[in-house]
C-alpha cells in the first residue's frame, strides 16, 4: 500500500518561493533517479521470475 | 500525513540507492568477471594436468602440440568470454536508457506538472486582482525555471516573451546569462518579430537543433552575437486568446529532441490555462 500527498511539501516549497529552483530540481533529479532505479530494477526481476517459470514462460 | 522537511533526502531504501559504494546493480557484472576467470583457471588447471601426466615434453614437436593444445582450448573460451561481457553491458545500457526515462517521467509528471496545476487552480480560485496577478507572476516564473530544467542541458535559459498590445517582451526567464532584451513587434523591419507574432498567432511551435546548419524560414534566425544554437518555441494560447510564446534554448546544437518539445507543450498550455481570463 502506498499512502502520501498528491502535492508534496518540498513541492509546495517550491511553487511558493520558498525554495530556489535550482535547490528543488537538484533535489526531485536525485528521488526521482533513486525511484526509477528501484522501480526498473524491480521491473527486471519480475521479468527475470517470470522467463525462468516455466508455467509462465511462452 | 509527511513529515519530512523540505528538500530532505527521502528516507529508506532511497538513502542507500544514493550512497557512494557500489549499488546492488554493479554486483551482477562483477560476479561475471569471477564467473569467467574462474572458468578460464578451471580450464588452464585441467590442460596443465593433461599435459604433464606423462611428464613434461621432452621434444621441441612435443612442445609445439602443446602450445597449439593450448591455443586451440583458449580461443573459444575468449570468444565465449567477451559475448558473455558484451551482453552484459548490452543490458546495463538499455537498463541506464529505462531509469533515464522513467526518471524524466517521474519529474515532469510528478514534480512539475502536479504542483504547477495546482497553482493553476489558485489562480482562478483569487479573489481580487492583486492576489491573481501576483499568482500569475509566480505562474510565468515556475514555468521558465521547469522548462530550463527539464528541457535540453545545464546550459539552457528558459523564456516567457507575454504578448501585449501587438508587441511581445520577456515577462519570466531563468538559466544562463541575462534578461532578454529581444522585444518582437509587427514593425515592418522586425522580420524576426513579424515571425515570431505569426507563430503565436497560429498556434505553432518551432524545434531548432542548430541555427548554423539548418536552412531556417526567414525571419527565425538568430540574432547578430546570439549564444544559442538551438531552441524551442512554443505558442502560448487557451482557445481563441493569445499570450505569448515560452521559448527555450542552448549554447550546444542538437540540445533538445521530442521529449523536450513534448514537455514544452505541456508547459505552454499551463501556463495559457493559468493566464487567460474568464469570459
Amino acid at each position: 500500500m502506498i499512502r502520501g500527498q498528491v502535492v508534496p511539501d518540498e513541492a509546495r516549497a517550491w511553487t511558493a518561493g520558498l525554495v530556489l529552483a535550482s535547490d528543488y530540481f537538484a533535489w526531485a533529479r536525485r528521488r526521482a533517479v533513486s525511484k526509477a532505479s528501484a522501480a526498473i530494477r524491480t521491473r527486471m526481476d519480475r521479468r527475470r521470475v517470470r522467463s525462468e517459470d516455466p508455467g509462465t514462460s511462452r | 500525513m509527511s513529515s519530512t522537511p523540505p528538500l530532505a533526502d527521502p528516507p529508506g531504501p532511497d538513502v542507500g540507492a544514493l550512497a557512494p559504494e557500489p549499488s546492488p546493480a554493479a554486483w551482477p557484472r562483477s560476479r561475471l568477471r569471477a564467473y569467467i576467470a574462474l572458468e578460464a583457471s578451471a580450464v588452464a588447471l585441467g590442460y596443465l594436468v593433461a599435459v604433464l601426466w606423462d611428464g613434461l615434453p621432452t621434444t621441441s614437436s612435443r612442445w609445439a602440440l602443446v602450445v597449439a593444445g593450448a591455443v586451440a582450448v583458449a580461443i573459444p573460451l575468449g570468444i565465449k568470454s567477451r559475448r558473455e561481457l558484451r551482453q552484459e553491458a548490452d543490458a546495463r545500457s538499455a537498463e541506464t536508457i529505462a531509469i533515464e526515462a522513467d526518471t524524466k517521467l517521474r519529474l515532469v509528471v510528478g514534480d512539475v506538472v502536479t504542483p504547477i496545476a495546482e497553482v493553476v487552480g489558485r489562480v482562478h480560485q483569487a479573489g481580487t486582482e492583486a492576489e491573481r496577478g501576483s499568482l500569475r507572476g509566480q505562474l510565468k516564473q515556475l514555468i521558465v525555471e521547469a522548462a530550463a530544467n527539464l528541457c535540453g542541458g545545464e546550459r539552457a535559459r528558459a523564456t516567457f516573451f507575454e504578448l501585449d498590445g501587438g508587441e511581445m517582451r520577456a515577462a519570466a526567464w531563468f538559466g544562463r546569462g541575462d534578461q532578454p532584451e529581444t522585444v518582437f513587434t509587427e514593425a515592418p523591419e522586425d522580420r524576426r518579430g513579424q515571425e515570431a507574432l505569426l507563430l503565436v498567432r497560429f498556434h505553432d511551435f518551432l524545434l531548432v537543433d542548430d541555427v548554423r546548419a539548418e536552412k531556417l524560414p526567414r525571419g527565425a534566425e538568430p540574432r547578430p552575437g546570439a549564444t544559442y544554437r538551438s531552441f524551442i518555441s512554443v505558442a502560448v494560447f487557451c482557445a481563441e486568446e493569445n499570450l505569448g510564446m515560452l521559448s527555450v534554448d542552448a549554447p550546444e546544437p542538437y540540445a533538445f529532441d521530442e521529449t523536450d518539445l513534448n514537455v514544452m507543450r505541456a508547459m505552454a498550455q499551463l501556463l495559457g490555462a493559468g493566464l487567460v481570463d474568464r469570459h
